[in-house]
């Protein structure tokens, strides 16, 4: 086991090594950061000073061994655009929001999901699984930003129950609206998974067994099937997480929500590269590191896996 | 060991499905807590006390905070320091707690007193100004000829990255006569040196908080205006304004300010339908009849001070023909595409100087759309079966610049000019621009701070802007040179006589217009979404200042 972590940690370097280097050179494509901060007024002598402050003018493999020995570090540069405060530290700030809302996301799918799953499969082919598959159905197909924007016109606009967008010094009700569009292309995957997963095992000889010895069917539900078909969904939650952490950019534009993904959109932008790089930085290895303990919890839950 | 292991991971497995099964049961129960039905919400969440509202604010309670609203955050850059920033929104936000010692009014032509009372020229060099007395910084710091010339220095000093700096290099010396009494003097005769002091970068601060550590702009904003800062975290983050009751000139009517960015057109629009935000800069201009018609708040516009255009690339083909240039000024029926494509919301001008502007030339009237006249002008010059051209455009940046672009390409091409639209990505754009591979039309666009024709016609289109561009290797966007017309602009630069001043413009904007040295297009228009509960008018110069409204009550 231990040997099997200490592998997977040094393939995870290598992830996340390949990551920030592949958007350390893709970044260099997309045009010059100084121009875009100094706006109209600035002068060209003003404009190669702050090039060769930020140390743009050296060759492109200079700069990347620059960057690779300080990146290994921790120290990412200071922002072009921000004053020249550490680009690390803008992202760390940025980070407790977007925790909260994965979460929230999370639980809200893992919860909602199980419920629906296991009434489907139970009530197979009756009309509320019908409405379930359907609603999971368009729950998966429905793109993001347009589900968050008719939620907005909705409860915010229409009935006037929440507000359309903002953090509000962290307020809960601010969270919902987010919290749903962020959630629910999660949430109809995992309905659709938990729905097959539980049909697969009401069909199994142990379950059988279960009710022949008399067990009341909610015994036999979740005391045998349920438990049984939660183990995939491990695997699931945390790829999940791993794409809430990462993808709640749109989310987080649309209902200005000050996290990483916000920051990180105006950051391109404006070609903040130290900011942008910290930023892919900490999402990547945030995805390696939850997969690397999903795989862990994996064997934990279910002795039947093991790791090699 | 493997006991032990084996029934935790019962227990919580078992765990799971019991969580599962309560929130199944509550779920199913008549006293629902949350939770939406299924994947898709289309079942309302129960509704928190605390978010309950009155639907028709109109009939119900005034709100107790205005809330102010722009789709950008420009304050990421410098944070609360009002003199580096160059955005008109920085500069809106900011100009609640900081102001300058004369302001530009309304009309963008009368220069008012702000924290200066008079003012004169003594000599070409010399604009000396009376202080107003008994003004104090919101820290009790005394504003006096010292804070003046801390303030009016500051920027000046590369070490405080200003990113206006260049703007205000001119000035050589501030000299201190007595406490209420200041010298600002240039080195060259200078005509715009008071419209200059009305800008963003000539706001006080208070010297001793602004000196005391570099970081005090990320924390704190002590300036003389109608507000003060009430709270503050981070740019990305609402931050409120509370009145300064003991303010020179009153305490504004509205007492408490909240200040929010909502980067989504329609999140803001809806956010003002919802009466969530008393005020937004810039809302969807297709929403606008939704806006009116909601009952709840209105959608007013104003003639903006933002010109765009596109300049032309006169050293390659085919912009190098100046009769083709005047043919692509004639057959892009700019008219029809402020009708059809902006609404209406644009205003033509003939050049790249608006009418508010010191210098503007009245009697010069906009290029016609007048497509047999482009058809005349290209057979005499020659392509009487039209030529290629580009239309290197920007997409998102101002009102419906993709569809402008598209659409004056289609008009285009009526009279057989092969126009193609390119679209740039913004930063894209800049580097080929530096590196001069574009050709054709490449869009520029120029908000005049300084409201002084000086600060358009010689920075931009004098030889020497060519020549200094990208460091004196040039760009493509910076190609215009007439040494007639640089006569013009270096004599109006230090001319102080007016009207000698007006002529010499007249005759630079005369010049600029027959050379067709850009397809000169028109200043955009605003749109702001008003809540009803707010009386107040937008501003051409794109200020949404707090201290200018009132509740309708």
């Amino acid at each position: 086991m231990g040997q099997y972590i200490a592998r997977r940690l040094l393939q995870a370097v290598l992830v996340v090594f390949g990551v920030v280097t592949a958007v350390f050179f893709l970044l260099q494509l997309t045009g010059d950061p100084v121009r875009l901060m100094v706006g109209d007024g600035a002068s060209e002598a003003d404009i190669e000073n702050i090039r060769h402050q930020l140390g743009l003018d050296r060759p492109l493999p200079e700069r990347y061994v620059t960057f690779l020995s300080d990146a290994a570090r921790g120290d990412f540069g200071q922002s072009v655009r921000q004053s020249g405060r550490p680009a690390m530290q803008i992202v760390l700030d940025r980070y407790p929001a977007t925790l909260r809302l994965a979460f929230l996301a999370l639980s809200l799918s893992v919860v909602t999901a199980t419920i629906c799953g296991v009434i489907s499969a139970v009530k197979r082919y009756s009309v509320l699984d019908n409405v379930v598959t359907l609603l999971a159905l368009f729950g998966q197909s429905m793109p993001n930003f347009w589900l968050g924007i008719m939620l907005i016109l909705v409860f915010a606009v229409q009935l006037g129950w929440l507000p359309s967008q903002g953090y509000g010094e962290g307020s809960p009700k601010y969270l919902l609206l987010p919290t749903l569009t962020l959630a629910a292309p999660g949430l109809a995957r995992l309905t659709r998974l938990v729905r097959s997963g539980m049909l697969d095992i009401l069909g199994q000889d142990y379950v059988r067994t279960a009710r022949a010895k008399g067990l009341h069917e909610s015994g036999v539900i979740f005391g045998h099937a349920l438990k049984n078909a939660a183990i995939p969904l491990v695997t699931i939650i945390g790829l999940d997480l791993g794409a809430l952490l990462g993808g709640a950019v749109v989310t987080e534009q649309i209902f200005a929500w000050p996290g990483v993904g916000l920051e990180v959109v105006l950051a391109i932008n404006g070609r903040d590269f130290p900011v942008v790089q910290a930023a892919v930085f900490v999402v990547a290895t945030s995805f390696v590191l939850i997969n690397l303990v999903v795989d862990v919890l994996y064997t934990w839950l279910d002795p039947r896996v093991r790791l090699t | 060991m493997v006991q032990t292991i084996r029934v935790t991971r019962r227990q919580l497995l078992e765990q799971i499905s019991l969580v599962a099964g309560a929130a199944l049961l509550a779920a199913c129960g008549p006293s629902s807590v949350s939770a939406p039905a299924g994947p898709a919400p289309t079942q309302p969440p129960a509704q928190p006390a605390s978010a309950a509202k009155p639907s028709k604010p109109a009939a119900g309670t005034r709100p107790d905070e205005l809330v102010l609203t722009w789709g950008t955050y420009q304050l990421q850059t410098h944070q609360l320091d009002p003199q580096t920033h160059v955005g008109t929104i920085a500069e809106s936000q900011l100009r609640h707690i900081f102001e300058p010692l004369v302001q530009i009014d309304r009309d963008l032509q009368t220069v008012k007193p702000q924290l200066a009372t008079e003012w004169q020229r003594l000599d070409d060099l010399t604009l000396q100004f009376k202080l107003r007395q008994g003004v104090k910084f919101h820290n009790g710091e005394d504003f006096d000829g010292d804070a003046a010339r801390f303030s009016i220095l500051r920027p000046l000093d590369p070490a405080n990255k200003a990113d206006a700096r260049t703007t205000y290099a001119g000035i050589s010396a501030v000299d201190v006569l007595d406490k209420y009494t200041i010298n600002v003097k240039t080195a060259k005769p200078d005509p715009a040196l008071l419209l200059r002091m009305t800008g963003f970068s000539m706001t006080m601060v208070a010297p001793r908080w602004a000196a005391s550590s570099p970081d005090v702009f990320t924390k704190e904003a002590y300036g003389t205006g109608p507000y003060k800062l009430a709270s503050w975290s981070d740019p990305l983050q609402d931050w409120t304004l509370a009145a300064n009751d003991q303010y020179w000139g009153g305490a504004p009517k509205i007492k408490k300010v909240r200040i929010k960015t909502i980067p989504e057109l329609a999140t803001r629009t809806a956010a003002l339908r919802s009466g969530e935000v008393h005020v937004a800069k810039d809302v969807a201009v297709e929403e606008v009849d939704a806006i009116n018609k909601s009952g709840r708040a209105l959608g007013k516009t104003t003639p903006s001070n933002r010109i765009p255009y596109y300049v032309m690339e006169v050293r390659k083909p085919p912009c190098n023909n100046k009769q083709l240039r005047q043919a692509i000024n004639y057959a892009a029926n700019l008219d029809g595409i402020i009708q059809s494509v902006l609404y209406g919301n644009a205003t033509r001008v003939a050049t790249t100087v608006a009418p508010w502007h010191v210098g503007f030339h009245t009697d010069l009237k906009p290029y016609p759309y007048d497509p047999d006249k482009a058809k005349v002008l290209m057979k005499e010059a020659g392509f009487p079966n039209g030529f290629d051209l580009n239309i290197n455009y920007i997409q998102g940046r101002y009102l419906k610049d993709k569809e402008v672009a598209e659409a004056m390409a289609q008009e285009l091409n009526k009279v057989g000019i092969r126009a193609k639209p390119v679209l740039r990505d913004a930063a894209l754009n800049t580097q080929e621009d530096l590196d001069q591979h574009q050709d054709g039309l490449i869009f520029a666009s120029w908000g005049n701070w300084i409201f002084d024709a000086d600060n358009q016609l010689f920075v931009r289109w004098h030889t020497s802007a060519r020549d200094t561009a990208n460091g004196g290797k040039g760009q493509s966007s910076l190609s215009y040179s007439n040494p007639e017309f640089d006569k013009l602009v270096e004599q109006a630069r230090v001319e102080l006589d007016p009207n000698k001043r007006l002529d010499l413009y007249k005759k630079a904007q005369e010049i600029l217009y027959d050379d067709a040295a850009a397809l000169f297009m028109w200043t955009l228009t605003d749109i702001y979404g008003v809540d009803n509960w707010v009386l107040w008018e937008p501003r051409k110069d794109e200020m949404v200042w707090a201290h200018e409204m009132a509740w309708n009550e």
